[in-house]
């Protein structure tokens, strides 16, 4: 072979990926989402919480006020510059929580197999079982609304099918024979687990994460919308939930939170079949 | 005498991300009623290919057939359509495969699978379909066919399974059997079954049988004729025994002496083995010359410049290759092997 | 020669299978069933049998990669078998394997360097620039550039990735490097290059290889001396020279006269229908062998005590042991059919 250049794994699959058009818009949309919840509140800087002019003032017809007032007369546009943020960071943070938790039981059960699994196994099973959302919810009440319990309440009911993800795919690669020529020289089964398995199964996992970030965000709103979310952080979530008595005399109080979720949440569907694609060698090799 | 089925100047070319690349090149074979042609070649000479493009199964949307004709019995496939060549398909022309354990469903019992073939090209009822079906499982010797037809196909071993997937291909008499890589998931012994049961098959109802293959000692033993592919070219045909006695082409020749053969009784000596350099090279790099160019011993300029053009006379014995001493009748290599 | 490099006495490796419901009797697959042989230094040893014969799990035996029933492996004169812990850890460098696929068998996300140079660093071998220097040394020995060492396995093809296995196994300079199926995963025209530089590295380096083959063309190629197994049993066991110029065992018989061979042709002559010898259906499972003979069931030839009692392995001459009733302590098998 006249090749020389080193052509990571990571670095082909990106090359796939910057192919497909659909998740290229997704990156696009995110990136976009991103920079407003990290920078906006510096380029619009307008508590979400002060009260700026006359409640349910429909878009467009106060210039303090571009895209209206909500039932209390705060400012929807400081709402949704500001609501990115805890959206962002609880469905961020629940998704590597499940995925924590996901990967660490599901790890360990399919590379130990036995009794490690079958016990796992159970527990897993007993919290795929649960009611997720009111389970959630039961947690959430436990101790006061925040954007941490709120975050770990999440995490907690989301780890399940990551966790059967990853057994799934460490009992398919521990028999690869390169884990098998990792034995063979002595490697502790910590390090075939986290060192040689693990960075192999990686791939399908990320996708999982990523399509997890967005469920946790869906989730979020479901939580804010019944009213269990942070009262000191401005959510989308919790902009529909504040306004969902006024929904027929102001469309615009639900509607503009709920297009940013929808497209926060589709915009990393895309990225997460994406990558899919991308880390899929099936479709790689057409 | 107008062969069974013939292929001539067949061409595949796929769609890959380095372009388009021929998988099958100007290929052309025939093969007659009652006789076993060999194909013989590395993973990615287009043996495979070649067999799809017979049955009209090359994948799509990726691969396109872009030349030649494969004519069955004077029809030209190529040109039929789709509802002729189902008809053609497992009824007039069958097809087993190398890994029997994918090829059968694992839901349906294998008298199920086996009469679905009967029913639909045959048209028989329930009850005629199960006995012809019975009477196949005898025909490839599963003892206890009347009990074992009800199995599903876990419960039988690699071999068996085989047997069951020949069953399924001769439910409906075809003309020609195409076997690709049969025996290649099977242990020895039960490679030995399988070949006599296919023997016996060609001998008692001539079927044409066209067995797919990278092994020489497979060929040796089953084929009538052989035709050695190299980089979706045909590089050599002939009869069995000018293939494996004078081989003309020097990748044949290579193909021969690559690998250890089992040698029995006194005065067994360990000849070095004979190393074809290199590897196939990517089908989108090949030059304009002959394909075997870059690994072949004997290489000249002008085997890099121009493709060799198929030569031979009267014997049925061609190859493609420019140093073939054409004065003779049969190809012979100039060259010692 | 006064010892062995590699012994094996009574090795057993047994699996309990899952009960197939709270009141079935568990039951065992006796993989490897009462093996014993012996590797000289500097020689090659070859196991060889179909699926289910027992012959890789001996092989992972040896290496501990599973773990032993029962039974002893010495290397060297030590007991390997009995090493646990750290000590098992630092030995492990002295027995390597190179496997059968070489798409499974490198880790995708690693450079082929590293994956060469992963064994030193495991077991402490050397210093990083030793390190180096015996990586870019190995390529070259297998037949790799060096500059070939950032790249990936996926960039190589078949025989190159079989290569690296290769180098990989060398690395830690073992004194015996087992071979499981070496080339049957790869195209024909490539087997001869990695039969070639097996056959040369053991010249040049004085390697001891066990090898683990269904193909009797690559056994009789590379080994010395041959064991053939048959359900988890070890059959026949004779060099080379002995075992292909008069076999005793009828499953050998079998196996030999099943190896599609140039030079003789199915059609034509009717005399050499007669050199065939067929065996009836598949080999039984080694989840409680048949009482007697293993081989019993499908041998043409069984008689009444071949199905009672098991035949032992026993020295009909020097350099070979079959285990069958049939076969007279002169050496003459009556039954066996010329396979020429």
């Amino acid at each position: 072979m006249a090749e020389t250049e080193a052509r990571g794994p990571w670095r082909e699959a990106w090359s796939v990926f910057k192919r497909n058009y659909a998740a290229l818009v997704g990156l696009g949309i995110l990136a976009l989402v991103l920079t407003t919840a990290i920078a906006g509140p510096w380029i619009y800087p307008v508590d979400p919480f002060d009260i700026v002019g006359a409640p349910k003032t429909p878009p467009g017809t106060d210039a303090d006020a571009v895209l209206g007032t909500d039932y209390l007369g705060r400012d929807m546009l400081a709402g949704l510059v500001r609501g990115g943020r805890p959206t962002l960071m609880v469905g961020f943070f629940a998704a590597m929580i499940a995925t924590v938790i996901g990967i660490t039981m599901g790890a360990l059960g399919g590379y130990y197999g036995g009794k490690v699994d079958a016990l796992l196994g159970r527990i897993t099973e007993f919290f795929q079982v649960l009611p997720a959302l009111l389970f959630a919810m039961v947690l959430v009440m436990l101790f006061t609304p925040s954007l941490v319990t709120v975050t770990f309440a999440i995490g907690f009911v989301a780890w399940t099918s990551m966790a059967r993800l990853t057994r799934a795919e460490f009992l398919r690669i521990k028999q690869l024979e390169y884990v098998r020529a990792a034995r063979a020289i002595g490697s502790s089964n910590g390090r075939i687990i986290w060192g040689v398995i693990l960075p192999n199964a990686l791939p399908p996992i990320i996708v999982a994460a990523t399509l997890a970030t967005g469920t946790a965000i869906l989730f979020e709103a479901g939580l804010s919308f019944l009213g269990l979310s942070d009262p000191n952080m401005m959510s989308w979530g919790m902009m529909i939930g504040s306004n969902r008595n006024y929904l027929r005399e102001m469309w615009w109080a639900v509607t503009f939170p709920g297009v940013c979720i929808f497209l926060t949440v589709l915009a990393i569907s895309l990225v997460g079949d994406g990558l899919n694609d991308a880390f899929n060698p099936r479709l790689r090799t057409r | 005498m107008a062969a069974l089925l013939e292929i001539e100047n067949l061409k595949v070319e796929f769609d890959t991300w380095d372009g388009r690349v021929r998988v099958l090149d100007g290929v052309s074979l025939a093969v007659n009623a009652g006789e076993t042609l060999g194909i013989v070649g590395e993973s990615g000479c287009g043996k495979s290919m070649t067999a799809l493009a017979i049955m009209g199964l090359v994948p799509k949307p990726a691969g396109h057939v872009t030349g030649g004709s494969v004519r069955f019995d004077g029809e030209d496939l190529l040109k039929a359509a789709e509802s002729r060549l189902r008809e053609v398909r497992g009824h007039r022309i069958a097809m087993i495969f190398q890994e029997p354990m994918t090829s059968l469903n694992p839901v349906f019992t294998i008298g199920d699978q086996i009469a679905e073939t009967a029913r639909l090209h045959l048209g028989l009822t329930a009850a005629q379909a199960r006995s012809r079906t019975i009477e196949m499982l005898k025909a490839v010797h599963i003892p206890e066919a009347e009990r074992r037809i009800d199995e599903y196909p876990h419960q039988f071993s690699g071999g068996m399974r085989q047997r069951v997937m020949i069953a399924m291909a001769l439910v409906c008499e075809p003309q020609v059997l195409i076997a690709d890589e049969p025996t290649t998931a099977l242990d020895v012994t039960v490679q030995a079954q399988i070949f006599d049961l296919l023997q016996e098959l060609r001998d008692t109802r001539g079927t044409a049988i066209v067995l797919i293959t990278h092994d020489m000692g497979a060929i040796a033993e089953m084929a009538d004729r052989v035709v050695v592919m190299y980089a979706g070219r045909k590089a050599e045909e002939g009869p069995v025994e000018a293939i494996l006695g004078q081989p003309a082409h020097p990748y044949t020749r290579g193909l021969l002496a690559c690998r250890p053969q089992l040698q029995l009784g006194k005065g067994a000596v360990r000849k070095a083995l004979q190393e074809i350099p290199g590897v196939v090279p990517p089908l989108h790099l090949l030059g304009k010359g002959c394909a075997f160019a870059e690994r072949c011993p004997h290489v000249t300029a002008r085997c890099r410049d121009e493709r060799p053009p198929e030569t031979g006379a009267g014997t049925g014995h061609l190859a493609s290759c420019w140093l073939l001493d054409t004065t003779s009748d049969a190809p012979k290599g100039r060259q010692a092997a | 020669m006064s010892q062995p490099l590699l012994e094996v006495a009574d090795l057993r490796v047994h699996f309990p299978l899952k009960k197939r419901s709270v009141f079935s009797a568990p039951q065992t697959v006796r993989a490897v069933d009462g093996v014993s042989f012996s590797v000289r230094h500097g020689s090659t040893f070859g196991i060889v049998g179909e699926s289910g014969s027992g012959k890789t799990t001996t092989a992972l035996a040896v290496m501990r990669l599973l773990d032993i029933t029962a039974g002893k492996v010495r290397l060297a004169g030590e007991a390997f078998s009995e090493f646990q812990g750290e000590q098992l850890r630092s030995a492990r460098h002295r027995v390597q394997m190179i496997f059968q696929d070489p798409y499974s068998s490198l880790n995708p996300r690693m450079r082929a360097g590293a994956i060469v140079r992963e064994p030193m660093q495991r077991m402490n071998i050397g210093t990083e620039s030793e390190r180096a220097d015996r990586v870019r040394g190995l390529f070259g020995q297998v037949g790799l550039r060096p500059d070939q060492a950032q790249l990936f396995p996926h960039q190589f093809s078949g025989g190159q990735r079989q290569r690296i296995g290769i180098a990989r196994a060398l690395a830690t300079k073992p004194e015996l490097v087992v071979c499981d199926e070496p080339v049957s995963a790869l195209d024909v025209a490539i087997q001869a290059q990695i039969l070639n530089l097996l056959g040369a590295l053991q010249r040049e380096y004085g390697l001891t290889y066990l090898l683990i083959s269904h193909d009797l063309g690559v056994v009789q190629y590379l080994c010395d001396e041959i064991a053939v197994m048959y359900l988890g049993r070890i059959v026949e066991y004779s060099t080379r020279e002995a075992l292909f110029e008069d076999p005793l065992h009828p499953y050998t018989w079998a196996l030999l006269s099943a190896v599609p061979r140039m030079g003789r042709r199915r059609r034509g002559a009717p005399t050499e229908g007669a050199s065939r010898m067929r065996l009836e259906g598949d080999p039984p499972s080694p989840i409680n062998p048949p009482p007697g003979c293993r081989f019993s069931a499908r041998c043409p030839f069984a008689e009444s005590r071949c199905h009672a009692e098991e035949p032992a392995l026993r020295e009909i001459r020097t350099g070979q042991r079959v285990a069958c009733h049939l076969v007279r302590d002169d050496g003459t098998a009556p039954h066996r059919p010329p396979l020429l």
